[in-house]
C-alpha cells in the first residue's frame, strides 16, 4: 500500500527531525504537568469517580486548545514543503498516486502526534494513579481516544491546506485562520450572531444557545472542538462539559450531542477532499 | 510498440505557448537523446509525461499506458531522474534507496545499487550532506531499482564532474544493452553525441529534427571546418580558395582564415593557400559536432560558440596541429570543455 510506504518514510524523516521527540516532550509537560498540576492544588476532593471525571474535565479544557494548534503545526507543512524544496519530484517519480501523497502525509503526522499524544496521556494516568491513588481508567480511555480524534481532525485540516496551496506562508494563513476560528469558541459562535445583526434580527449579546434560532445552534455545532466535547458527553455520560449538555427532550438530530461525531468526520474528509482535488488538478 | 509515442503534445501557459503541437516517438531499447536549449520546453515535456504537468491538448503515451489516466502504471515500470528535484536532508542514503525500492515493490540491494552508482561509502550518511553530484548519483541510484523498462533522465549530467558524467554514460549504455529504453535530456551535447541513438532536437516548443547523429549530418551538413593560421592573408588568397568546388565557405580574420570544406578536401585547400604564396604555420580541422547541428537548427545564421573557437585556437599550439572532435573521439575527453556551456 503505498500511502503507508509514505508515511513510514513521513514518520522517519520527524523522527529524524526531532520533531517526534520534541512534540512527545510538549506532551508530557502539558497533560502529565497540568494533571500534577491540577493535583497538586488540591482540586481533587475525595479521589474516586468523581474526581476522576473532574480530571478528565480540566484537562479536555486544555487538550480542546492546545491539540488543534499542534495538528496545525504538524500539518501545515507537510506537502507543500515539499513542493517548495522539490522533494515532491522525487515522491512522485516513485509509483505514487497523488491520493497515495495526501493519504501517506495524513497517517505519517497523525501518526507523529498519536505516538506523543500517547506516551503524554500515559504519563499523565502514572502520575493521577500515583498522586490520587486512582483513575477511572475506563473513561481515561475514551477521553484519550476522543482526544486522538481532535488530533486527528486538525492534522487533516492542516494537510488539507498543505494539498491545496504552493507556499508554506498561505497553508499556514489558510489552517492558521481556520484554527483560530475553533481553538477561541467564542468566535465562531459569535459569527451566526454577527449575521443575525447584518440581517436586522434582534440579537441578545448572549453565547446561550437556547436564544439563538435553530440554524445559528446549528453552525455553532460544526465547530470540530464543539463536536469533541459533544462526543466526550457522549462517551463519558457523567461528564457536565458539552456545549449540547444541556439541550434535552425533543432536538433535531443534528443538535444532539452524538451529531458530534459526524462533525468530526465531516471534518476529517471533506477537507481532505478539497485539498487532494486541488492538488490533483495543479501541476506540481 | 513505442517507449514513448507523443502525439500533438500542445502547452499553454496562459497566452505563452510552451510546446507547440510537435508529435515524438521513442522506440523501444534505444537511447534517445532530448535536446534542446534551455526554455524549449524539455522538462515541460518531461513533466508531462510523468503526469507532474498535464497537456492543454494532445496525446501522451508510455509504455502504452496514457500518461495522465495511467500514470502509476507507467511509473510503476519506469525509472526518474527528475529536474529540479530535492532528497531529504534528514534521510540516509540508504533510506532513500529502501523507499524507492519499497515504492515500486521490488526487492533490489541497497547496497549493490549504491555501489553502482558509486555512493557505497556514503549509504549510511544523511544525504542532506551529499555534495550535487553525489545526491545525483543517489537519485540515479533510486531510478535503477526494480530494472525499470523506461529511464526517463532530465539533464543526468548536472553536477557531475567528467569522471561522473563517463560513469553516467556507461550506465546508460549497459541499462539499453540489459532492453530498457532510454530517454533524457540536456544541453550537454557531447553527452548526448557520446551515448544516443537517435535524438530530438526542441526548439521553442517545436521538434525541429528527429534522426539518428549520421541521418542528422547527412541532412545538415557533412563539412569539416579547417582553421588555418598563416603568416599573412594575402590579397586574394580567400577568392582563389572560394573557387574550389569543394569549398562553401572561407572567411578570413587577422591571420587566421576559416575555411568549409569537404572533409576530404583539406589537402587541396592547404595547397592553395601555399599556391598564393601565403605560408601556413599551423592548421586544426574538426568535422561537424552535433554542436554544430544544433546550431544550425536553433539560430538562424551560422552560429559558433565563442567558447568553441577558443578551443580551436589552443588546438594551433599542440606540435601537429590538429585536432579532429567526431562522435566517438569525444567520449570523456570533451565533458570539462562542455561542462560550463550554458
Amino acid at each position: 500500500m503505498s500511502a503507508i510506504t509514505i508515511a513510514q518514510k513521513d514518520f522517519q524523516d520527524a523522527i529524524q527531525s526531532w520533531m517526534l521527540l520534541g512534540l512527545t516532550a510538549v506532551f508530557v509537560v502539558f497533560t502529565a504537568g497540568a494533571a500534577y498540576v491540577y493535583i497538586a492544588l488540591g482540586a481533587i476532593g475525595g479521589g474516586g469517580e468523581v474526581s476522576s471525571l473532574a480530571l478528565i474535565n480540566f484537562l479536555s479544557g486544555l487538550t480542546v486548545f492546545f491539540i488543534p494548534l499542534i495538528g496545525l503545526i504538524v500539518g501545515y507543512k507537510s506537502i507543500v514543503s515539499e513542493r517548495e524544496s522539490g522533494s515532491i519530484a522525487l515522491l512522485l517519480s516513485l509509483p505514487h498516486t497523488r491520493r497515495d501523497v495526501v493519504l501517506g502525509k495524513v497517517l505519517g503526522r497523525t501518526g507523529v502526534v498519536f505516538t506523543s499524544a500517547i506516551v503524554g496521556f500515559l504519563i499523565a494516568a502514572g502520575v493521577v494513579v500515583v498522586l490520587a491513588g486512582s483513575l477511572s481508567l475506563g473513561n481515561y480511555v475514551l477521553f484519550v481516544l476522543a482526544s486522538l480524534a481532535l488530533a486527528l481532525t486538525f492534522v487533516s485540516l492542516a494537510v488539507s491546506f498543505s494539498a491545496a496551496t504552493r507556499s508554506s506562508t498561505l497553508s499556514l494563513v489558510g489552517a492558521g485562520t481556520l484554527t483560530s476560528l475553533f481553538i477561541f469558541p467564542v468566535i465562531w459562535s459569535l459569527i451566526p450572531t454577527l449575521v443575525r445583526f447584518i440581517l436586522n434580527e434582534y440579537t441578545p449579546l448572549t453565547l446561550d444557545m437556547a436564544t439563538q434560532p435553530e440554524w445559528a445552534q446549528f453552525f455553532v455545532q460544526l465547530d470540530p472542538t464543539a463536536a469533541y466535547s459533544n462526543v466526550l458527553h457522549v462517551l463519558i455520560p457523567d461528564l457536565t462539559s458539552g456545549p449540547l449538555a444541556g439541550a434535552g427532550g425533543d432536538v433535531p438530530f443534528y443538535l444532539a450531542p452524538s451529531f458530534g461525531f459526524v462533525v468530526l468526520a465531516a471534518w476529517i474528509v471533506v477537507p481532505l477532499m478539497l485539498g487532494y482535488y486541488r492538488f490533483n488538478s495543479t501541476a506540481l | 510498440m513505442s517507449a514513448i509515442e507523443l502525439t500533438n503534445l500542445t502547452k499553454q501557459y496562459g497566452d505563452v505557448t510552451a510546446l507547440q503541437g510537435f508529435d515524438l516517438t521513442v522506440e523501444e531499447g534505444e537511447i534517445y537523446g532530448f535536446l534542446g536549449p534551455n526554455g524549449a520546453g524539455k522538462s515541460t515535456t518531461i513533466n508531462i509525461l510523468l503526469d507532474f504537468a498535464r497537456p492543454t491538448s494532445g496525446d501522451t503515451e508510455v509504455l502504452g499506458h496514457d500518461a495522465q489516466a495511467e500514470s502509476k502504471r507507467i511509473r510503476e515500470r519506469a525509472g526518474v531522474l527528475p529536474e529540479g528535484f530535492d532528497i531529504y536532508d534528514r534521510l540516509t542514503g540508504r533510506k532513500h534507496l529502501n523507499f524507492a525500492i519499497k515504492s515500486k515493490k521490488s526487492d533490489d540491494d541497497p547496497d549493490a545499487l549504491a555501489e553502482r552508482v558509486g555512493i557505497a561509502d556514503a549509504i549510511d550518511r544523511k544525504a542532506g550532506g551529499y555534495s550535487k553530484g553525489m545526491t545525483q548519483r543517489l537519485v540515479l541510484g533510486m531510478a535503477l531499482v526494480g530494472k525499470p523498462d523506461l529511464l526517463i533522465l532530465d539533464e543526468p549530467s548536472t553536477g557531475l564532474d567528467p569522471n561522473g558524467a563517463r560513469e553516467m554514460r556507461e550506465i546508460i549504455r549497459a541499462e539499453r544493452d540489459r532492453g530498457a529504453t532510454v530517454f533524457f535530456s540536456s544541453h550537454i551535447l557531447s553527452q548526448v553525441e557520446a551515448v544516443c541513438d537517435r535524438v530530438g532536437i526542441l526548439l521553442e516548443g517545436e521538434l525541429v529534427a528527429q534522426d539518428t547523429i549520421e541521418g542528422l549530418r547527412d541532412t545538415t551538413s557533412t563539412e569539416a571546418t579547417l582553421v588555418v593560421e598563416v603568416d599573412r592573408v594575402a590579397d586574394g588568397v580567400l577568392d582563389e580558395v572560394r573557387t574550389l568546388a569543394e569549398v562553401s565557405e572561407a572567411s578570413a580574420e587577422g591571420t587566421t582564415i576559416t575555411v568549409s570544406c569537404e572533409d576530404s578536401s583539406k589537402t587541396v585547400v592547404l595547397d592553395t593557400i601555399e599556391d598564393a604564396g601565403v605560408s601556413v604555420e599551423n592548421f586544426t580541422t574538426e568535422s561537424a559536432s552535433l554542436e554544430d547541428l544544433f546550431a544550425s537548427y536553433t539560430t538562424d545564421e551560422h552560429h559558433r560558440p565563442a567558447d568553441e573557437a577558443d578551443q580551436l585556437r589552443d588546438g594551433n599550439s599542440q606540435s601537429d596541429g590538429a585536432t579532429i572532435q567526431s562522435a566517438t573521439g569525444a567520449d570523456g575527453s570533451t565533458d570539462e570543455d562542455t561542462a560550463g556551456r550554458p
